[in-house]
């Protein structure tokens, strides 16, 4: 199904500025009541000084080159036989309140086995300024025939 | 080993929610119509939100969120609204800097919606 030349394609970087109450809202649709996430004051008492993200927010960033792979013409998938199979995630540095964040992904690999087909997106996110890591993400979708 | 560390009940408008902190509109999650033409009865929640439980979970077990360094899933059957996903230890390998915890990941009637959910957690 898919053409190996797709091997490293990549995918246009974007930027996402973390907003707290951005985060508020993931932790909530999580039902996760960490007060790192939501309470300004521990969080300041804490480690990190402002309000951190639970380590799958990344998902919102992250997920980008995943979404416009498996909507890429050049792929041609059809999306009522695809599912998300497989996540994966290295967390380098905690996501905090204010952190803008870079996110570049390219196709790390394609396969296919007995009329299955497995596409699997790496992203890398970093911190704009200082350059530091955030989150790579391998991303994987099973297709069917 | 039976002691759940993280239990959460499925709300029906969950994945709605989800989807919208997410940003991830699949209409698989919240369109039932779709749901059902895909053959799953109605919305699943999104596997990002299941996994986000098992972070969770890991993060319970070690109390700080900058000690989770790594984190794997496969997800293996749909979560649907209703569903009360309950997260337990299965074992942990205790290495020299990092430890590696797997986790059973059910849903309540004890079938498996993640398997291999490992995570590498910060000794220090």
């Amino acid at each position: 199904m898919f053409d190996e030349k797709v091997i490293g394609k990549r995918y246009p970087k974007r930027t996402y500025e973390v907003g707290i109450e951005k985060i508020r809202e993931f932790a909530r649709a999580i039902r996760d009541e960490n007060p790192l996430y939501h309470d300004e004051e521990f969080a300041r008492m804490s480690v990190y000084g402002r309000v951190i993200a639970p380590p799958t927010f990344c998902t919102i960033f992250a997920i980008k080159p995943f979404m416009e792979a498996c909507l890429d013409p050049d792929l041609g998938i059809d999306l009522v036989k695809l599912v998300h199979a497989e996540q994966e995630f290295h967390f380098h540095n905690v996501i905090k309140t204010g952190d803008r964040i870079v996110t570049d992904g390219w196709i790390e690999d394609v396969r296919s086995r007995r009329g299955l087909h497995w596409l699997v997106v790496r992203s890398e996110s970093i911190r704009e300024t200082e350059r530091t890591k955030v989150v790579t993400g391998l991303w994987t979708a099973l297709i069917r025939d | 080993m039976s002691e759940y560390i993280v239990k959460k009940k499925v709300g029906p408008y969950q994945p709605i929610e989800y989807a919208g902190a997410s940003l991830d509109f699949n209409p698989i999650h919240i369109d039932p119509e779709v749901g059902k033409l895909a053959g799953m009865g109605g919305t699943i929640l999104h596997g990002m939100c299941t996994m986000a439980f098992v972070a969770e979970a890991a993060v319970k077990l070690v109390g700080d969120p900058g000690k989770l360094k790594h984190l794997k899933t496969r997800f293996s059957k749909p979560v649907k609204p209703g569903d009360e996903i309950c997260i337990s230890v299965k074992n942990q390998e205790r290495g020299t800097d990092e430890t590696r915890v797997t986790f059973i990941v059910e849903s309540g009637e004890g079938q498996s919606v993640i398997k291999d959910a490992i995570a590498t957690v910060d000794n220090t």
